[in-house]
């Protein structure tokens, strides 16, 4: 059986929940300038930080850029995707500036073929969390500042040149992450009734709504070629409202839905095509998953050891070599190893008859539940406990500024105490574990009905080797350096 | 610690021989710490100074 069907939706939630329902969310986000609306706070953040960054105090603690990138922002980002959907790349201010200058110049070129994939947003995703420990950017506002500078400017080139939104479906890293976390998220933007879908003949989601007399496009459909009536999942889907703005019949909601049940089954996909195919987006889940456990990794103090360990057994005194060991060790070598001996273990005694790379590929999207479990744990780690450090900051900044309007800073507020975080860790990653299990099993029971036991058992192994890493982690007493090498 | 909303850790300096102050501080974790002193002179003028303490390493 190789390309089976997801699990009904409408059997698991016959009358899904509707946020376009909701009083004050459903008129806002059919108010057609819902984006922009949304997109303009975050900009004008974004520009406090850049300055804040580039000119204001270079202690990261203290400085706008460090705090709201590496505590409130990440933070935020990963429990709204948990509890909502991908409601980042809706409010994301890098398209507020694209879109404010495409309507100086119009794109010409088309994203070349053989970048229609994720590759090239898997290598900047790589790079993102190397320079990250390479260069310490948690550490220093400066860096922190052309960072951000960067994506702004990526994000206007890219999609300056390219239709299209290509910077966000091909190129993004930050957006590769919310699809891949956002396929656990509970609502989803989907049609409400597909038979309306079957009699609409304008097809408005896809190709954009057009003006009667001078046919020109007055609403966009969805840039990044997601068909709704064929959509499934978030994977893809940057919430950006097009769709349910363009939809003449108004068949468009955020509706809820079980969250990972688009990591089951192998439809074909819009815009997607079928998961155990796309070697590209399974090795974006590889980065996404082990990437988690990585990036935690870098902050306690066995990574100090090892680092100065490997350093003296090479002879290197350079952080850069020693670093992309470790990167090669836990992103290429780890996966390698744990991944492939699961589908060598099903396919040999579960009788999977699935050739060995599509089996890897399709059960290592059952590895995203704790990857995310990971993420939330880290991320919320240092948001929940430097949760109000955001307070003295802003008083700095103001000050800083000459509009003191919230007083002396009051460097005493930080945030809840650690051991407390410590259990909510916990819970994010046992959540995680319980995720991947059930999305795994739920592969092996799709695969072999008879037996789903056997082809589950080498992958539930797997999901127990990383839990238990994650919950090393966690562990771990916390170290940090602004220089990675000592001596 | 140089990465954003760790905790801090505060004390109060006391004078223990003339313009000699002393302090104890507990670092609550391995790695680098920056230590930011702040005091009033006698004239009245504020004194801030910023210090590296590297390399600090876990008990």
């Amino acid at each position: 059986m190789n390309q089976t069907s997801i699990p009904s939706e409408e059997n698991l939630d016959p009358t899904p929940f509707d946020l376009m329902q909701v009083p004050v969310l459903g008129p806002l986000f059919r108010w057609r300038y819902a984006r922009p609306f949304l997109q303009a706070p975050l900009l004008l953040i974004s520009v406090a930080m850049i300055l804040h960054g580039l000119f204001g105090p270079s202690l990261a603690p203290k400085n706008l850029a460090t705090t709201l990138s590496w505590l409130h922002f990440r933070g935020i980002l990963v429990l709204v995707l948990l509890c909502a959907g991908n409601f980042f790349c809706l409010a994301c201010p890098f398209m507020l500036v694209r879109q404010v200058a495409r309507r100086f110049f119009r794109p010409r070129f088309t994203w070349p073929r053989a970048l229609r994939n994720k590759w090239v947003s898997v290598a900047l995703f790589v790079l993102i969390l190397f320079t990250y420990e390479l260069f310490d950017l948690w550490s220093s506002p400066w860096w922190t500042a052309w960072l951000i500078i960067g994506y702004f400017l990526s994000a206007l080139v890219v999609d300056g040149l390219f239709k299209h939104a290509t910077f966000c479906k091909f190129v993004c890293p930050i957006g590769q992450f919310n699809f891949v976390a956002s396929t656990l998220s509970p609502f989803e933007v989907k049609v409400r009734d597909q038979d309306v879908c079957t009699r609409c003949l304008t097809k408005d989601c896809i190709r954009g709504r057009r003006d009667a007399t001078s046919d020109l496009v007055v609403i966009r459909g969805c840039e990044l070629a997601l068909f709704q009536p064929r959509k499934v999942g978030n994977m893809d889907c940057t919430f950006c409202l097009d769709c349910i703005h363009a939809c003449p019949h108004d068949n468009v909601g955020i509706l809820s839905r079980l969250p990972g049940t688009e990591l089951l089954g192998d439809s074909l996909r819009s815009g997607i095509g079928y998961f155990s195919r796309r070697n590209d987006l399974a090795a974006l889940v590889v980065v996404f998953t082990f990437g988690a456990l990585l990036n935690a990794f870098g902050m306690v103090s066995p990574v100090y050891a090892v680092e100065n360990w490997l350093g003296k057994v090479l002879h290197v005194s350079h952080e850069a070599p020693v670093l992309g060991l470790v990167f090669a060790a836990f992103l290429i070598l780890e996966p390698v190893l744990l991944l492939g001996s699961a589908a060598w273990l099903t396919q040999a005694w579960g009788g999977i008859r699935r050739a060995f790379l599509p089996l890897v590929v399709r059960y290592t999207y059952g590895l995203v539940p704790l990857g995310f479990g990971m993420w939330l744990a880290h991320y919320g780690f240092h948001f929940l406990t430097g949760l109000y450090t955001i307070v003295p900051v802003t008083q700095n900044f103001l000050a800083s500024v000459g509009w003191p309007l919230l007083g002396e800073p009051r460097w005493t507020l930080t945030g809840l105490p650690a051991n407390a975080v410590q259990v909510i860790e916990i819970g994010f990653l046992v959540l995680g574990f319980a995720g991947s299990l059930a999305v795994t099993h739920g592969l092996a029971d799709e695969d072999s009905p008879a037996k789903p036991l056997r082809a589950f058992i080498p992958w539930a192994v797997v999901c127990a080797v990383l839990f238990s890493a994650s919950l090393w982690l966690i562990f771990q007493p916390m170290e940090m350096r602004a220089t990675l090498m000592s001596g | 610690m140089p990465h954003a909303g760790m905790s801090p850790v505060f004390a109060q300096a006391n004078e223990v021989h003339p313009g000699r102050y002393e302090s104890p501080l507990s670092l609550a974790m391995a790695g680098d710490w920056v230590i930011l002193l702040h005091g009033a002179l006698r004239n009245g003028e504020k004194l801030e100074r910023q210090f590296d303490v590297r390399d600090v390493r876990p008990n």
